[in-house]
């Protein structure tokens, strides 16, 4: 087996942005590694500040508090400040295909930017030539889409455009923040069936950001849950679905409509799903998943709960599990 | 016993026009509700559910043109009804709870002045309709499980969060005595937790105010939760109906088959590679079946000849020759 | 071969789409087509005024005191003017000079105002204090109303045609410099610009690559738009003698000087004025058909 070296660090990131109704705590202090070869899955709702950790990765916000490090590198500076070597290395494909290509530009214009940008071409025919190859890897016909404009494709063409353009540079951390949310399911079955190959073909590593905790199941290796700004679960794949240990972990299982009776099965019972998230303006006090928890004892109120590890690799943040 | 349908469609045609002529959208609906009964549509993106839906209460945008078909709602065709039946319809009879609750509320308005109105309109309360309206949209409030109904009724669209708006939206098309409710994507902006809580929420008012309903969604899972029958439409066609448990069970459509297999589980196990190519072209539609250019079984009359939707099975219909094969 | 043919091939294809769209889009509403012939026809006029004018001596000096004042006719289809100078002739010049002013002001003031209202724009949030210098100085212009302050500097200089074109457009940067603004700072947040920017290419590229061609249909827009007011403004400069003078054939002027014989011999300010509004409605309808074409695509 391939040793895995850690190529991320996340430690004690928070990222508060002040608004005129008060500090929104998006990201208040998580802390992860992602090993070479991952693909890490940060799962949350809207709101939990998932999106908006990935955007402090890959350098969009500057860190409020803590630190990024990204091959022994720091990198929890302002993009602009950051060595172009890793921003050819650290790459993000976005949520909503329709707004991630420009609409004036080909296709090939789009692709090619980041090659443009770091100097990985010299001439316009190496440009065509390597824009043409990452579109093959996202399994689009180079012939047919290279001088289109975004207009002409459907959102899935869109959204492996936008892989497409990701991978040019041949970086080595992507991050995907909900690539798939905006399509179809059979159009999101293609897109994760070639994100996956072209894992496996480039030994990539991924931060999977979604909310889609099935998708979780079939591609992530490690999965963490994300609400109101922390992380509240984190265990490898098998381990996360057959033990859910966080009540809120539960709670968002039992949420999801499934196809299948053996799913159903898996569903945790008599965690009925209750309330919604509050505003990430007024964090609620000690545990911050306590308003809604069905198990809410007194302590919850007042103290938020350690991180501690209940079974090897399988961590949680709860006083159900603090007390053993 | 024979039931007479609710809403009835047949042979629903409809295109649009646009500078590179008319889009083909709607290749001949068919589509039965019964009394009291939760219908499931389920398709992908651009398929025609959301345009299907539109017809019904006709608020279809202006360059389409319904070039066949009825739209029978208690023995009357709606396409052919007079703006004031039309209106008639819409006050009392068929209600529609749209994808986007955030554009389906006007945010200068409050919630009260817009309830009012829908009350008023219903046509319920003769006199004392303020105090009346309040006092029923509170009640309404409550039907829909929004905790703090006082405060939502003085409140405007943009202080409710998500979750709160569509509620406000169900009660909203609640408030007059109806008889058919449409959800044309009621969960898709919401989060899961959320989702969950609206859709049990629907069912449950649905089943007790013995109304009708007709579900559409992307999220297959939470079709197969709440409705009875399924209708699988593609590209304009239904392709599919069944049972509910059936159509999940046992699907013989061979588009249905690939759309299901491209769920990912819960369980995990190997990911399907989802359906080759993309929806047609409406200008230019395939003709036979609408299906067959990304069909692996597809056999050469598809090219040729659309197949007509038949009971292959009790209360199961499909629109595909490999069962025509089989049963004639 | 093959190769280099469909890459010259499709573009051009794809161009005559995108047009056969737009075209489409604006040839649906019968007053944007009504707005493109009358702006059309203005701009051959005014091109052509030496050939179409029947007397094309009569725009500059001229004098014929025999023909002065004299009603509408066959042989002066407008009537004549004082000096006797057939105001047919003059009128059509007369768009040459409306028309040119509009042209020199808005080729002065778009490229200056959109250039600045998108590093405004781009540098809203990063660096606050360019921002703030550029779209404070703007708000100081747009705050005093147009035609005043293009009438305070004309009446402290010489009033002629090309101090009346850069009294307006020193007045007229900053409203490209508030759009352009508006449209960057929205643009800005769009996932593309964002993928530019953690790509790590320059600012220039983002500006001027992704963030502006978005831009141009608001922009064309509002030239549009803009041609009509600004005939109207530098109009109203003439008028007031502060613009072109006599005996340059301008509109303003024209209607000026046949002021002095209201009512008896009206044709001399009539049909100028007529010529004004003529031109400012066609653009504005023009203007009108080219936003619902342009704007809001997405």
């Amino acid at each position: 087996m391939k040793e895995m070296v850690n190529l991320l660090w996340v430690e004690n990131l928070k990222k508060h942005f002040k608004t005129s109704y008060g500090i929104v705590k998006a990201v208040d202090g998580i802390d992860f590694t992602i090993k070479s070869g991952e693909i890490f899955g940060l799962v949350g709702e809207s709101g939990s500040g998932k999106s908006t950790a990935g955007h402090v990765i890959v350098g969009i916000y500057t860190p409020t508090v803590g630190r990024i490090l990204f091959k022994d590198q720091d990198i929890s500076v302002p993009a602009i400040k950051r060595p172009k070597r890793l921003k050819r290395e650290i790459q993000m494909v976005f949520q909503d295909p329709a707004s991630s290509l420009n609409p004036k530009k080909t296709i090939k214009d789009i692709v090619g930017l980041p090659l443009k940008v770091h100097g990985l071409v010299n001439s316009k025919e190496e440009l065509e030539e390597k824009a043409a190859k990452a579109l093959e890897m996202v399994e689009l016909p180079p012939e047919e889409l290279m001088y289109r404009h975004p207009a002409d494709l459907g959102g899935g063409e869109k959204q492996a455009v936008s892989i497409a353009r990701a991978i040019s540079t041949n970086p080595s951390f992507v991050i995907l923040d909900e690539p798939t949310s905006a399509l179809d399911v059979s159009i999101q079955a293609k897109i994760i069936k070639a994100l996956m190959k072209i894992q496996k073909d480039l030994n990539l590593s991924y931060l999977f950001i979604t909310h889609d905790l099935s998708l979780m199941r079939n591609v992530a290796s490690m999965v963490a849950i994300m609400y109101l700004g922390k992380i509240y679960e984190q265990a490898p794949t098998g381990m996360f679905f057959y033990n859910p240990l966080h009540p809120y972990t539960k709670m968002l299982l039992s949420s999801i409509p499934v196809l299948t009776d053996e799913e159903n099965k898996m569903k945790p019972k008599k965690v009925a799903p209750k309330g919604e998230i509050p505003s990430a303006v007024n964090i609620p006090p000690g545990c911050r998943f306590h308003t809604r928890c069905p198990f809410t004892m007194d302590i919850c109120k007042v103290k938020e709960p350690n991180f501690v590890m209940v079974e090897p690799g399988h961590h949680v943040a709860c006083h159900l599990y603090n007390q053993k | 016993m024979v039931i007479t349908p609710l809403l009835e469609i047949r042979n629903l045609h409809v295109g649009y026009k646009t500078h590179m002529g008319i889009s083909k959208v709607l290749n001949g609906v068919y589509l039965t509700v019964n009394e009291g009964e939760k219908v499931g549509v389920i398709g992908e993106s651009g398929c025609g559910k959301t345009t299907t839906m539109k017809s019904i209460h006709r608020i279809l945008p202006g360059n389409a043109i319904v070039s066949e078909g009825e739209i029978i709602f208690k023995g009357k065709d709606i396409l052919k009804m007079k703006k004031r039946e039309l209106t008639e319809i819409r006050r009392k009879g068929v209600t529609m709870i749209f994808q986007d609750p955030t554009a389906a509320l006007n945010p200068v308005f409050k919630v009260s002045e817009m309830m009012t109105d829908i009350i008023k309109y219903s046509g319920i309360y003769e006199k004392n309709l303020k105090k009346e309206a309040r006092n029923r949209a509170l009640d309404l409030f409550e039907e829909v499980a929004l905790s703090d109904p006082e405060r939502v009724f003085d409140s405007y669209s943009f202080q409710l969060s998500g979750g709160m708006r569509q509620r406000v939206c169900i009660a909203m098309s609640l408030a007059g005595v109806k008889q058919l409710v449409i959800a044309d994507e009621p969960t898709t902006n919401l989060d899961v937790t959320i989702q969950a809580q609206v859709l049990s929420l629907l069912k449950s008012l649905v089943n007790e105010k013995r109304l009708s309903l007709i579900l559409v969604s992307q999220a297959l899972g939470a079709v197969r939760e709440t409705a009875d029958r399924v209708y699988v439409m593609y590209a304009g066609d239904i392709v599919e109906v069944a049972k509910a448990d059936v159509l999940f069970t046992d699907p013989l459509h061979p588009y249905t088959q690939k759309l299901l297999d491209s769920v990912p589980r819960l369980t995990g196990g190997v990911f399907s590679i989802g359906i080759k190519g993309r929806v047609p072209n409406y200008f230019n539609p395939p003709s036979g079946c609408r299906f067959y250019p990304r069909c692996d079984q597809s056999l050469n009359i598809c090219k040729d000849k659309k197949s007509p939707l038949v009971e292959v099975k009790k209360d199961h219909c499909v629109a595909c020759w490999l069962y025509r094969g089989v049963s004639t | 071969m093959r190769t280099i043919e469909t890459h010259i091939s499709i573009p051009k294809w794809i161009e005559e789409l995108e047009l056969g769209k737009k075209w489409y889009k604006f040839s649906r509403s019968p007053l944007s087509l009504l707005g493109l012939v009358i702006a059309c026809s203005t701009i051959i006029l005014a091109l052509l005024a030496p050939f179409l004018a029947p007397y094309p001596q009569h725009a500059g000096f001229y004098h014929n005191f025999m023909e002065s004042c004299q009603g509408l006719s066959l042989k002066h289809p407008f009537g004549t003017d004082q000096f006797g100078r057939d105001v047919l002739s003059r009128t059509i010049f007369g768009f040459r000079y409306s028309l040119m002013m509009a042209g020199v002001v808005l080729l002065l003031v778009v490229p200056l105002g959109v250039i600045l209202g998108l590093i405004a724009g781009y540098y809203r949030e990063k660096i606050k204090i360019i921002e703030i210098v550029i779209m404070r100085i703007a708000d100081i212009f747009i705050a005093v109303p147009p035609l005043v302050l293009a009438l305070a500097i004309c009446s402290v200089l010489t009033p002629s045609v090309f101090h009346a074109m850069m009294a307006v457009s020193l007045m007229w940067w900053p409203w490209y410099t508030r759009l352009t603004y508006n449209v960057t700072s929205s643009l800005k947040e769009e996932y593309f610009v964002q993928a530019a920017e953690v790509t790590g290419a320059s600012s220039s590229h983002i500006i001027f690559k992704e963030i502006l061609p978005n831009c141009l249909g608001s922009i064309l827009t509002k030239v549009t738009l803009d041609v009509g007011w600004i005939i109207l403004i530098g109009s109203a400069l003439s008028f007031v003698g502060l613009g072109a003078q006599p005996p340059t054939p301008d509109l303003g002027t024209m209607v000026a000087e046949g002021g002095n014989f209201l009512p008896d011999f009206w044709w001399i300010s009539l049909f100028p004025a007529l010529a004004i509004s003529y031109t400012i409605l066609g653009f504005n309808l023009l203007g009108d058909g080219v936003r619902d074409t342009f704007v809001e695509e997405r």
